[in-house]
């Protein structure tokens, strides 16, 4: 009698021990859930934003830029035009189909130039960002095959680590990043971007985060170049998300103006 | 034993003092035939692992091209002045056959001539191919515009990498070289600018130019390598002189810069460096005897001591390794600093005996058994701590501690030896000549730091914590403690060599020092070449493939090559052209390299916005600071920076309208005709094999043996800035880890030394522990003795990063020398209080201390003389280790006596 009702406490035990685990599994999202999460955030329908870039010419000297920055349809129609310094200004550059096709204005010639296609992985204006990483729109989710790594603490708060594993045949940008994602809000605070030979190429800072409009928005973001030893910072001076493109906003037309 | 030996020793040398001087004397001659036969090599190569690929690679690259070390001359000016000063002085420079294979200052225009269009890749052909189908001036500036737009505006990748930007600036030289020709033809004076216009286009800038044209570099292709010394300073003598004189008389700067000018500055300065140091060392430590001591003859004969006794450690020193390298080669003032402490505790305890009123035997034996068991402690443990560098990878930091290890116990031989002896030898004299009067016995010890140790000892609750403060401050001062590893900051002041290898960097974006790699296929050179150009890292990649190209590419070039030769050959060049056509396609013209600015600006190019403002003016400066000094720039070769050589012509063909027409189709008659012939001639699809190439190309990138082909990977920035320089390494060596070159051995000397300190350091720590237990036989007294030692290092450290000074590439290694050297104090320290007793701290301290005081100063004199040295490396070691020495004294004064303070309170 005792043995069986030790062995139905035992039973008991062992299911509510196993239930609990069956949750905590269930509680923990996969890669591609995070990744899914955190696009859903950063890829707003559409944004107005002026930003601020420091960049470092090839002869070392610090070269600050003033531009607007326009965005529709979660990334995947980009506008950027340059307000300062004079010696930019007007200059404007036009990204669609996530950066697969890229046109430029100089205002000096009032001429525009569409760029190769090969352009996307190439280096923004002397930056160290490249068109793909300001304009890939929903590239993270359908190029890359992601797995959470598990929890990490970063900047003091709590994150998933999630791996992502390009996928060949959809010629990713990287073969492979890992990204830290706040638990809290799913908000990236950083991005490891690899090279084929499997190092660190760059790694993305995104920090001052804020709400603005309720979504979550990284004032300062900065990218190290390790393989080039060089760094650039972007801020937002303001943003809104309460913005609509007016029509035809993103065509040849508006990067004239 | 020990001491019933030093007993024996103070016996036989008090009664038998020439007996003692003839058998010393011996030895000195031996030892010293046997110094003189040292010889000192700077290759690098010796110091690392004889198992490190690199190695090999280097020592084979040596053998099968010679040129693995650069010498370049560097040369600014008018554009004319400088083309005037290279065909003068290359010649000269030639003359030197014993020391110069030849110098390369200009591409082979023949070869290009001939197989130009064959040396350019596919793809590029593909783009430019409508430039090269029809000679008209119309026709052609139609395609160039056609042609610029593929290949700069419609693709920003084109001027995004260093490879590029550099193509950028050649090609945007070629149109600047066209229109100045086309300038020239349109003011009426046409003889030739068709020619040369042409020329212009097809073959380029003969030179190495920067950007503005105001500086050229040529390389010296030398029959030695820098390791050769009597040539490394002797051909950069004489060829600098033959540089500067043909300078002057052709009214340019000009002067050499790379590897070998760099050694020869670096022997040079090491050789007045070491005469000049030894000598301030000397002195200084001559004049300290004489007034600590109060006497003239004594310091005289420990200087006599240290001398003969370095001369002892050079023999040996010749008998273990053979020759000096870079890092034993300063084992000298090394061991000057070091060596002279053993003479001071000598004379300190016999003459202390003397003045007491001890007869010469007596105080001899009182010398040998207060000081001896110091001496010899305190000499074998700093000899140990060197000797435990014979575990490190790299042989010359085997060697470093094996010389110095043995050398420091010669030094203390010498200093129980023979300075004994000639004390005696000077008593006998004495009292030969009759002045056997004993100096009035007098206390010489420092009562005054006797003293300072009693007070700390009684208030020992307050010196703890005032030590546990320090060490807190300096630990963490010490934490904070910046680097500077760039080693051309270690280089003299205001070197020629230096300045230029600046300038180079600056103008050409390039170093002068390279890496190199051997392939032993032409496909595989091509491989490793683009991935060399493809590295963030390098500035201009050399290979065979660029004469050379693999029989695939060749292949799929040769069908282009025909196509242009046949269009060209049946172009029909014409009359006249349409002058509307020419004028606006110079606008055009002018309109892309605006564009070109445009993206060069934004993309941060900076080479490329300079070459393109020369053609189009300037961009406005007024809200950016980082474009007022690349203005600045045109603004020394232009004084209207707004309008350049296109807007010009632009102007110049409106203000000559009615002569204009003509001009040009004058210049369409000779540039068709050149342009059509020269195209024909360039586009010859024949395979290029090997013999066809010049010999000069050939002994540049092909082996002796042919048995592999050399490819120089030239950084993009100061090489020897230590981040750069291990990103450059890093690259390299995920290209081919055998990547070798003075760069990635350094790199790696580096990496191997580092490791090796740090294991040796450890070893030291553990075998200086052991020495000691064999000598105290007690825990605790190993402890106190070693305990000043640890807080005398923190304290160095935070001494250095107090006083503004960095860890610099030498400096660091005055940190394990330090734990070698700064042990002796705390060895004497204690050896005194276990033969005095634990509260005898005045006793201890105004004798012993005086001793380590003195010895702690001359030692600082000696290392503080390298400060003077104009090799600032070494001036930063000396510095460290000057700091490094007092700091381990104040710690043994103040740490040891607080700690007996609370044993004695007990």
């Amino acid at each position: 009698m005792i043995n069986k009702m030790l062995i139905r406490r035992i039973h008991t035990v062992f299911l509510i021990f196993s239930i609990s685990m069956l949750s905590a599994q269930e509680a923990i999202p996969t890669g591609d859930e995070l990744i899914e999460k955190m696009t859903a955030i950063m890829s707003q329908e559409a944004s107005k934003a002026l930003i601020q870039q420091v960049i470092t010419t090839s002869s070392g000297r610090e070269r600050t830029f003033e531009f607007e920055m326009f965005t529709a349809d979660e990334g995947e129609k980009t506008l950027m035009r340059y307000l300062k310094p004079s010696a930019a200004k007007g200059q404007a550059f036009l990204m669609l189909n996530n950066a697969d096709d890229i046109w430029t204005y100089f205002p000096r010639t009032k001429r525009v130039r569409k760029l190769a296609s090969s352009s996307k992985n190439q280096k923004v204006q002397g930056s160290d960002f490249s068109y793909e990483d300001l304009g890939s729109g929903d590239a993270w989710k359908n190029e890359y095959v992601s797995t959470n790594l598990g929890q990490e603490k970063y900047a003091g708060g709590d994150c998933w680590k999630v791996e992502s594993i390009g996928i060949l045949e959809k010629d990713p940008a990287y073969p492979k990043m890992i990204v830290l994602v706040r638990q809290s809000d799913f908000y990236p605070l950083s991005i490891d971007y690899y090279d084929d030979n499997g190092n660190i190429e760059k790694t993305l800072i995104l920090s001052n985060i804020e709400i603005v409009e309720g979504i979550p928005t990284a004032l300062k973001m900065q990218m190290v170049n390790h393989a080039e030893g060089s760094a650039t910072l972007m801020k937002t001076i303001s943003i809104t998300y309460d913005w609509a493109p007016p029509d035809n906003f993103f065509s040849e037309r508006t990067l004239r103006k | 034993m020990r001491n019933k030996l030093l007993n024996n020793l103070a016996v036989f040398i008090a009664n038998k003092p020439w007996w003692t001087a003839l058998i010393l004397l011996v030895v000195t001659i031996v030892l010293g035939g046997m110094s003189s036969q040292l010889q000192l090599t700077t290759s690098i190569t010796n110091l690392l692992p004889q198992d490190n690929p690199m190695v090999d690679e280097f020592n084979m690259i040596i053998e099968e091209y010679n040129g693995s070390s650069s010498m370049l001359i560097v040369a600014e000016g008018e554009p004319e002045k400088i083309e005037n000063f290279a065909e003068r002085v290359v010649p000269e420079i030639e003359e030197f056959e014993n020391w110069v294979v030849r110098v390369d200052y200009k591409s082979p225009k023949d070869f290009i001539a001939e197989h130009g269009l064959m040396l350019s890749k596919a793809s590029d052909l593909e783009n430019n191919l409508d430039l090269f189908l029809d000679p008209n001036l119309d026709e052609f500036l139609i395609n160039l515009n056609n042609s610029l737009e593929k290949e700069y505006i419609q693709s920003e990748e084109k001027i995004t990498g260093q490879e590029q930007e550099q193509g950028a600036i050649r090609f945007l030289g070629s149109i600047q070289k066209w229109l100045v020709n086309f300038n020239t033809a349109l003011s009426g004076s046409a003889d030739g600018a068709g020619e040369q216009a042409a020329e212009a286009i097809l073959y380029g800038d003969e030179y190495y130019r920067s950007w503005n044209d105001r500086m050229i570099i040529m390389q010296i292709l030398p029959t030695f390598t820098m390791f050769d010394l009597t040539p490394s300073v002797e051909a950069t003598n004489a060829i600098e002189a033959i540089v500067h004189d043909i300078a002057k008389q052709t009214d340019v700067k000009a002067g050499l810069t790379g590897t070998i000018p760099l050694a020869r500055d670096e022997i040079v300065a090491m050789e007045n460096d070491s005469m000049t140091i030894t000598m301030l060392a000397l002195i200084g430590i001559l004049v300290l005897f004489i007034v600590a001591f109060r006497m003239l003859v004594s310091p005289l004969l420990a200087i006599i001591t240290l001398i003969i006794g370095v001369i002892w450690a050079l023999g040996l020193a010749w008998v273990l390794v053979g020759q000096l390298n870079l890092m034993t080669s300063m084992m000298s003032v090394v061991l000057i600093g070091l060596g002279i402490d053993f003479s001071v505790h000598v004379i300190s305890v016999y003459t202390e005996m003397r003045y007491k009123g001890n007869g010469v035997e007596s105080s001899l034996k009182a010398m040998y058994m207060k000081a001896g068991p110091g001496i010899f402690t305190g000499g074998i443990t700093s000899a140990l701590a060197f000797l435990t560098l014979l575990i490190a990878r790299t042989e010359g930091l085997q060697e470093f501690g094996l010389t110095l290890g043995v050398g420091i116990i010669m030094t203390m031989l010498a200093a129980i030896l023979i300075l004994p002896n000639l004390l005696v030898i000077r008593e006998r004299i004495k009292e030969r000549l009759g002045r056997k009067k004993v100096s009035k016995p007098r206390d010489i010890s420092y009562k005054k730091l006797g003293s300072f140790a009693v007070g700390l000892s009684k208030n020992w609750k307050f010196s703890i914590v005032a030590i546990i403060i320090a060490i807190l401050f300096f630990g963490y001062r010490g934490s904070q403690l910046t680097m500077d590893y760039n080693y051309l900051n270690m280089e003299p002041e205001g070197l020629e060599s230096i300045e230029l290898q600046d300038r180079m960097i600056d103008e050409f974006g390039i170093s002068s020092d390279f890496a190199l790699i051997t392939a032993e296929t032409l496909d595989e050179v091509s491989i490793i070449t683009e991935q060399a150009k493809d590295m963030s890292t390098s500035g201009m990649v050399q290979s065979i493939v660029d004469y050379l190209p693999p029989d695939k590419e060749q292949h799929h070039r040769s069908d282009l090559v025909s196509y242009i030769r046949k269009s060209m050959a049946t172009s029909q060049i014409k009359a006249s052209v349409s002058f509307d056509i020419i004028i606006d396609e110079l606008y055009r013209l002018e309109e892309n390299i605006i564009e070109i600015q445009d993206l060069a600006y934004i993309g941060g190019q900076d080479k490329v916005y300079l070459k393109s403002a020369l053609l189009i003016g300037a961009l406005p400066d007024d809200d950016d600071p980082s474009l007022k000094p690349l203005n600045i720039k045109l603004a020394n070769i232009n004084s209207d920076i707004f309008s350049g050589q296109i807007t010009n012509i632009l102007n110049n063909i409106e203000e000559k309208l009615s002569n204009a027409r003509d001009d040009i189709n004058i210049f369409q008659a000779d540039f068709a005709k050149a342009y059509k012939a020269r195209t024909i001639k360039m586009a010859n699809p024949d395979k290029i094999e090997l013999k066809d190439l010049p010999n000069n190309i050939k002994d540049q990138y092909v082996g002796k043996s042919e048995a592999n082909f050399l490819v120089s990977i030239f950084p993009k920035q100061n090489v020897w800035e230590i981040d750069f320089l291990k990103r450059f390494a890093g690259e390299l060596a995920e290209i081919d880890p055998r990547a070798t070159g003075l760069p990635p051995i350094f790199n790696t000397l580096m990496d191997e030394i580092g490791e090796d300190g740090v294991k040796a350091t450890q070893l030291a720590l553990i075998v200086i522990f052991f020495v000691l237990l064999a000598d105290f036989r007690n825990v605790k007294k190993v402890l106190l003795a070693m305990i000043p030692l640890v807080v005398g290092v923190l304290w160095m450290i935070g001494i250095m990063e107090v006083s503004g000074l960095q860890i610099t590439l030498l400096n660091i290694m005055a940190i394990p020398m330090i734990i070698g050297i700064g042990i002796d104090d705390g060895v004497h320290a204690v050896h005194r209080y276990q033969i005095e007793g634990a509260r005898e701290h005045k006793k201890v301290f105004a004798s012993t201390g005086r001793a380590i005081l003195l010895t702690s100063i001359t030692t600082m004199v000696g290392f503080g003389s390298l400060w003077f040295a104009t090799y600032r490396g070494l001036g930063s070691m000396g510095i460290a280790l000057f700091i490094g020495v007092g700091a381990c004294f104040l710690a043994t004064v103040i740490v040891i006596p607080s700690i007996f303070g609370t044993v004695s309170r007990k």
